[in-house]
């Protein structure tokens, strides 16, 4: 019984609560436990105890699974009671192959979710939970089968918020790659409003210990296994047909979403190459901050957003990265109508990399 | 400064001596002594003390009473008492204990102004400032001891530093007797059998392994028993002054190149690195001999590939080739003349060929052997852990009503378990930015102790354990309880965390059933002015009910709360 004084509070966030494994790997070695002790099982008061943990446990872990393998895993849950199920073999139960989507996108603010619908011409349909939205792009690098792609939203900002999210992505598509895309704020000096940053590398400039002496800073970075990036490592907008597309996008561009001296012609500066994103779960409201943080720790920061660490965490074991349009400068004054064509900007990019350089990570095992 | 007069204190924690200090122990003081005190005539007075395991775990003042006759004043001679604890392992030498030593030393420091005191500890590197080792010199005017104070570790790490020009590092770690037996235990005790999915083997012979065995945190221990074997086994092989490259191979883990790189460097010897025996021809591996170190040995396939490989590009292999273990069932035969010595009893890998494997017909998927991605334990070795062990009722923890009636022994988890368990608790806090200075608070139960000596093992006891009487956490009056426990060792930790102003205080259990034992440590940590950083229980059984300021970590969440409260 829960104790009033036991609620709320700091305790109540858990940023490794979905750093767990995810909830379909767990259901099915719950339920191969479950089957291959129940042939085994000779004191049966024992293991019915035993039974009614796995039960929880599999009870908890499956409301994250995907409703096909759940009512299959349910199945064999409810006929591991009948005493006749001796001859069921427990590894029939075994995971799909075929699950996997090629790649995954996530944002973070709904002007970014629409962005990105958008531009990978999607039409928005409410939904009550989190959404998801699956679609086909050609890509070169696999010209034979287009890429399947979903993209999703996480409800709300900052990094211990985005492991939910994904984790559900993951439980219920997983993705070969996935890729934040959204809005951040620009370095000065470095980035401009309407810019592309496309990182791979992730700065958090955050963590410390607090001494007496204050706060002694400990970063840590965050990098994907693939340094080639999947072919980003070859990707130049100048050669493909990014600026077209930028032109189209702008153009189809409502007043209400068009930024004062954002011009039809407007040729969109992608930083790519040695290009750091920091991040951290304070808002940017002081310029001095990041010119610091970047002049101590790392000089190939462009801008600052406050998922990206998060992000990368919760898919270090995948292929990932970071596509963020830059709204305003650290420090400057903030206009919100740059937030949906800046977030377009950087799915238009994505779209224009996965469909042209991007080699898909079954290929390129290959 | 002739004639100086050393009282040396062997301390045996665990294991009875043969009533008398080793030889050749008594041989390093009188090479140390000098060493320090730069004096000609040194008389060493050895002398043996034997402490139970049992009086380290209830009575650790004991000592107190071992070491009371007070040095004798020498007729205002200088003079020295050496307290040796370097030849025990760390695990079973308790903080509170080694608060008691210094208080000793403290003492007699006070009363013989002539006298030096030197303190051996075991282990690599210093006690962290929250041990309490330190507190009786926060208590007492230290600066008038300057100079007259010494702690030296295994690997000739001194306090103060400034005693580090008196002691010849690399001469100290080649003195100090280090037998064999007791290393190879030490490795045995440090490594860690991790559960799985391991993808294996090689692209012509792929399998699967339900375990990996990792030796990360006996890097210290292979480098002294590679730097043994080389000195006692192979020079006496080799043509004297003959040059020698050790030649490391191993897939999966960098730890095992820099122990050996290290212990090339300290005899003086060659060091190549082979993770792909295929790669052999591109070493260039001078005119001498050559000798071949394994981290592990499996069909012998890359044993004899290597040694064949390194035959046929013209190298000198030394007769024999070393292994830190087998994993397969049978010792590979000698390849052309070449024997292999394993170190390590063989260890079960339980390798199954892939077409095999369950874990792969279930489609899960292959655990990475280098890091610890996995933060919590997988449902699949957990609940095979669960199905290993004994269940029966809890014993305590709870009000007897509140007691669980069937549950997994954890006692015995931890017993076959401890150390992958311990280094999963490390691997987590590591993630969650905690200092490498833990301190760890805990009921003082049996289960959750077992859990803590193997912390102990793998932090090489850097971190401070602070038991709590369950009456204390539990109670109602747990204020009264406070005040009249004052003088209990308990307490001292917590004054002592408190002045430290330690940052990683983590309360830690076997599971939080209520979660009640965790709320009262905390409610105590606070009572003490000490802020906890975390709550770590090896399982959560109340995984929807969360402690007001206190983030909770567990290894495992199954909901099944404690009933009847």
């Amino acid at each position: 019984m829960e104790n009033p004084e036991q609620s709320g509070g700091r305790g109540t966030e858990n940023p490794r609560l979905l750093d767990e494994e995810l909830a379909r790997d767990a259901c099915v070695a719950i339920v191969f436990h479950l089957l291959s002790n129940t042939l085994q099982a000779r004191h049966i008061d024992q293991w019915d105890r035993k039974r009614a943990l796995l039960l929880a446990d599999y009870a908890r872990r499956s409301k994250e699974l995907p409703p096909e393998l759940q009512s299959r895993l349910d199945r064999a849950v409810v006929g591991s009671f009948n005493a006749e199920w001796g001859s069921v073999d427990a590894r029939d139960f075994s995971l799909p192959h075929e699950t996997n989507v090629d790649v995954a996108i996530i944002t973070v603010l709904p002007e970014e979710l629409k962005a990105a619908l958008d531009v990978f011409k999607i039409s928005e349909q409410p939904q009550g939970s989190q959404p998801f939205y699956e679609t086909q792009v050609s890509c070169q690098g696999r010209p034979e089968n287009p890429l399947d792609v979903v993209i999703t939203s996480a409800p709300r900002s900052l990094g211990v918020h985005i492991g939910a999210p994904i984790a559900r992505l993951r439980n219920k598509y997983s993705p070969r790659a996935v890729f934040l895309v959204g809005t951040a704020a620009g370095r000065v000096g470095k980035a401009q409003p309407g810019d592309v940053v496309i990182a791979q590398r992730v700065f958090y400039c955050e963590s410390g210990r607090l001494s007496p002496r204050g706060k002694e800073p400990r970063p840590q970075w965050a990098e994907p296994r693939n340094a080639y990036g999947n072919g980003l490592f070859s990707y130049d907008p100048d050669a493909t047909e990014f600026h077209t597309r930028i032109s189209e996008f702008i153009g189809s561009l409502t007043p209400n979403h068009r930024p004062p001296g954002l011009r039809d012609d407007r040729r969109i500066t992608v930083h790519q190459a040695n290009t750091t994103i920091a991040t951290g779960d304070i808002v940017l409201r002081d310029g001095k901050y990041l010119e610091e943080v970047s002049a101590r720790f790392d000089e190939t920061i462009r801008a600052f957003d406050e998922e990206s660490y998060g992000f990368a965490d919760s898919v270090r074991d995948l292929e990932w990265a970071v596509f963020r349009g830059i709204t305003d400068l650290a420090g400057r004054r903030h206009d919100d109508r740059w937030k949906y064509p800046a977030a377009g900007f950087a799915a238009v990019c994505l779209r224009d990399f996965l469909e042209s350089r991007y080699v898909p990570p079954d290929v390129a095992d290959l | 400064m002739p004639g100086l007069t050393a009282y040396a204190h062997y301390v045996l924690v665990g294991r009875p001596g043969a009533n008398q200090v080793p030889p050749d122990r008594v041989a390093f003081y009188q090479w140390l002594l000098p060493t320090i005190f730069s004096a000609n005539r040194c008389r060493v007075v050895p002398k043996d003390i034997y402490i139970t395991t049992n009086e380290m775990k209830t009575n650790p003042r004991v000592i107190r009473r071992l070491l009371e006759h007070d040095p004798p004043d020498e007729d205002g001679r200088a003079s020295a008492v050496l307290v040796d604890l370097a030849e025990n392992a760390y695990y079973l030498i308790r903080d509170i204990f080694l608060f008691h030593v210094m208080d000793m030393a403290q003492r007699w420091l006070a009363s013989r102004p002539k006298l030096t005191v030197i303190i051996l500890l075991p282990g690599a590197g210093l006690p962290s400032p929250a041990s309490m080792f330190w507190m009786p010199l926060a208590e007492s005017p230290a600066r008038e001891y300057a100079g007259r104070l010494i702690v030296i570790t295994n690997d000739a790490v001194t306090w103060p530093s400034e005693s580090n020009y008196l002691i010849p590092r690399t001469e100290y770690v080649r003195r100090r007797n280090h037998p064999t037996r007791s290393l190879i235990e030490q490795l045995e005790l440090r490594m860690i059998r991790k559960p799985g999915h391991y993808a294996l083997g090689s692209r012509d012979d792929p399998y699967c392994a339900r375990y990996f065995f990792e030796t990360e945190q006996a890097e210290h221990e292979i480098g002294e028993l590679v730097i043994d074997w080389v000195q006692n086994v192979l020079r006496p092989s080799i043509p004297p002054g003959a040059e020698l490259t050790l030649v490391s191979q191993a897939k999966q883990s960098e730890t095992f190149h820099d122990a050996i790189a290290g212990a090339a460097t300290s005899l003086d010897c060659s060091f190549r690195k082979i993770s792909d025996p295929e790669m052999l021809a591109s070493h260039d591996l001078g005119s001498g001999w050559v000798a071949p170190i394994f981290h592990a040995v499996n069909s012998g396939a890359t044993y004899r590939r290597i040694v064949s490989g390194l035959q046929a590009v013209g190298a000198n292999v030394t007769s024999e080739a070393l292994t830190i273990m087998l994993t397969g069932h049978d010792k590979p035969p000698d390849v052309n003349g070449v024997h292999l010595r394993s170190l390590c009893v063989p260890r079960n890998r339980e390798r199954v060929v892939r077409t095999r494997c369950d874990q792969c017909r279930l489609n899960l998927p292959h655990t990475p052997v280098m890091d610890e991605e996995q933060m919590g334990i997988r449902a699949f070795d957990m609940w095979a852990i669960f199905f290993d062990c004994d269940w029966g009722r809890e014993q305590f923890g709870a009000p007897k009503k509140q007691l669980y009636p069937h549950l997994p022994d954890m006692r015995d988890i931890f017993s076959k378990h401890g150390n992958w368990i311990a280094y999963k608790v490390q691997s987590l806090l590591k993630a969650l930015g905690s200092d490498e200075e833990v301190a760890f608070v805990c009921p003082e139960e049996a289960n959750i102790e077992e859990l803590t000596l193997h912390l102990g093992i793998l932090m090489q006891n850097r971190q401070v354990t602070v038991r709590v009487p369950p009456a204390v956490i539990r109670g109602q009056h747990w204020k009264r309880e406070v005040i009249r426990r004052h003088e209990e060792d308990w307490q001292r930790q917590l004054r002592h965390l408190r002045a430290q102003r330690l940052r990683s205080v983590v309360i830690i259990d076997e599971f939080a059933g209520s979660k009640a034992t965790a709320d009262g440590l905390a409610r105590l940590l606070r009572f003490f002015e000490v802020e906890p950083f975390a709550y770590v229980p090896i399982i959560d059984f109340s995984p929807d009910l969360s402690i007001r300021g206190l983030p909770t970590y567990p290894l495992y969440r199954l909901p099944n709360p404690r009933v009847g409260q």
